[in-house]
């Protein structure tokens, strides 16, 4: 474990370094802010529309719809941004050789990458994610009902499912990263996968504040991690990730 | 006989369907400065790869200090590679630390080698800022945390200046005189010339010599090279060719070259020329340089193949 250990702290340092990682929290910061006016909108229009026993599913549908989006954009957009800017580089640079070709086996530096991208996403996702909930809740929700509302399942969502679903892409991202030449490849089936999964799970007829809704956001989370592990037992040697550098 | 710091035994490495190794087998001593020379893509990268266990070999054997090579007889091995595989965002303590980490190594080793390889004071420095020269001694620094046996060097003096250059072989010739075992792949003859003991020669994934250095170098010249303290005149110079059992073979940049028929010695010889007039400032037994055997082999070769296509 010691590899595993001594790669996250070297990956967490770089990351957060990164000139990558510091756009996709600026990003992340900016497109926060648009969430959160659309969403105190929308609350607001509802909550005037009838009473809170009528608007209470739609005013939880659309609480759950923002905790959803900014959870994903964090843990999701974030992780991915900076697990790919300095895979790109270590790669090309040669110091991913240099570090396989000491004591360090490829899943751990596997593993150590995912973590190291996936851990920062999440301790700024959680806590931005119940920021947007928390301020929608004061600044909307309690001044008409008075009192705050955050239903069991949306917090199922945004703590459990989505984070599940951030390391499922995380683990896979960082597995195409490592084993292709262009780590572009691995936000692209990120992209494609996040396209699916939003356009598989509305199409389901689930509700954001539904505990269907969470369940399916960690079992999709739990497929792709159980994907990746399986095809990194499969692909990930040593001799796929030195031969797929591309050098500088 | 002496004890094996490392040995390739018919080893076979093919990539993308071409055959990079074709069997190689070549042998490196313990305390040996081992010069492993060849042209670009003529194997050398994958031969380190395959000998870290970067690429699993498709046949033969890698043995690391009398035994087949496995994780724990790697951890005897430093190595530099071709990119010196720092990490640009972190700083060249930082770079150390992963390292000693990963070799279990003291963490005071790093102060220690920063300031062997001169980079005292430069702890806290971002890498990505650093010059070319000091990357490499800093990679150097880096392969000798965990103080190992073996020292593997893939071109350690590429793309430096001239100044760069003679650190990191001052540096190589420290190590291997505290006892190193150093295996140097690069294709500088001068390099290799200067440093190495012993050396192997791969061409086309084939190892076309190997051997000891003066061994090599010495080849199959038998005879002498003669420096005059003045430059002769063209009427010496005929006299030597005159006298065929001297073995006059030409001047090259005032020095003489003599290869003596069968039971002259150098006694005869010297004599010889002192008895012609010749006054002598120096004499010593002649050699082909590296460059001289490496276009033999090498480039001569390439010639056949493309004067034959």
């Amino acid at each position: 474990m010691g590899d595993f250990f001594a790669i996250v702290a070297l990956s967490l340092r770089a990351n957060l370094r990164h000139r990558q990682g510091l756009i996709g929290v600026i990003v992340l910061a900016v497109s926060i802010v648009p969430v959160f006016f659309a969403m105190k909108g929308t609350l607001q229009e509802l909550l005037a529309r009838a009473s809170w026993d009528v608007v209470r599913p739609w005013v939880g549908n659309a609480l759950g719809l923002s905790g959803y989006l900014v959870s994903l954009l964090c843990t999701v957009f974030l992780g991915v941004m900076l697990g790919v800017g300095t895979l790109t580089q270590e790669k090309a640079k040669g110091a991913m050789e240099t570090l396989l070709a000491a004591p360090v086996r490829e899943m751990a530096l596997w593993w150590a990458k995912v973590t190291a991208c996936f851990l920062p996403a999440l301790v700024l996702g959680i806590p931005a994610t119940m920021g947007i909930l928390w301020a929608l809740n004061v600044t909307v929700i309690v001044p008409v009902v008075g009192k705050a509302f955050l239903p069991a399942p949306i917090l199922a969502t945004v703590l459990l499912g989505v984070p599940l679903l951030g390391l499922g892409l995380a683990a896979l991202v960082n597995l195409v990263g490592l084993l292709v030449a262009n780590p572009n490849l691995g936000s692209l089936a990120v992209v494609v996968v996040v396209i699916a999964v939003s356009n598989i799970l509305p199409r389901l007829g689930l509700e954001f504040a539904s505990w269907a809704f969470a369940y399916a956001n960690m079992a999709a989370g739990g497929l792709i991690l159980a994907g990746s592990v399986v095809a990194a037992r499969f692909f990930l040697t040593k001799q796929r990730i030195i031969l797929s550098a591309r050098r500088l | 006989m002496m004890e094996t710091a490392l040995e390739f035994k018919e080893v076979r490495k093919s990539l993308g369907g071409k055959e990079i190794l074709k069997g190689i087998t070549f042998s490196v001593r313990v305390g040996d400065v081992f010069g492993y020379l060849g042209p670009n893509g003529a194997g050398k990268t994958t031969t380190i790869r395959v000998l870290l266990d970067l690429l699993p070999p498709d046949g033969g054997e890698v043995w690391l200090f009398g035994r087949p090579s496995d994780p724990e007889t790697r951890r005897r091995i430093g190595f530099l590679l071709e990119n010196d595989g720092l990490f640009d965002g972190l700083t060249a303590a930082e770079n150390l630390f992963l390292f000693a980490r990963l070799y279990g190594a003291p963490r005071p080793r790093v102060r220690e080698l920063l300031e062997l390889v001169g980079l005292k004071g430069k702890e806290r420095d971002r890498v990505g800022t650093f010059s070319k020269g000091m990357r490499q001694r800093l990679a150097l620094a880096r392969a000798l945390l965990h103080d190992p046996e073996l020292l593997v060097l893939d071109e350690p003096t590429a793309g430096l200046d001239p100044t760069g250059q003679m650190e990191v072989r001052e540096l190589v010739r420290e190590l291997a005189g505290s006892g190193k075992t150093v295996f140097l792949s690069s294709h500088n003859l001068d390099e290799v010339e200067r440093l190495c003991n012993r050396i192997a020669l791969i061409h086309h994934g084939e190892i076309r010599l190997q051997g000891e250095t003066h061994e090599l170098m010495r080849g199959d010249r038998t005879g002498y090279v003669v420096e005059p303290s003045k430059p002769l005149s063209p009427e010496l110079i005929q006299g030597l060719c005159s006298q065929a059992d001297l073995g006059f073979a030409g001047e090259e940049g005032g020095a003489l070259l003599f290869e003596p028929r069968e039971g002259m010695g150098l006694k005869t010889l010297v004599s010889r020329l002192e008895e012609m007039g010749i006054e002598i400032e120096a004499i010593r037994r002649a050699r082909a340089s590296l460059e001289e055997l490496y276009r033999r082999i090498i480039v001569e070769e390439e010639w056949g193949t493309s004067s034959q296509s």
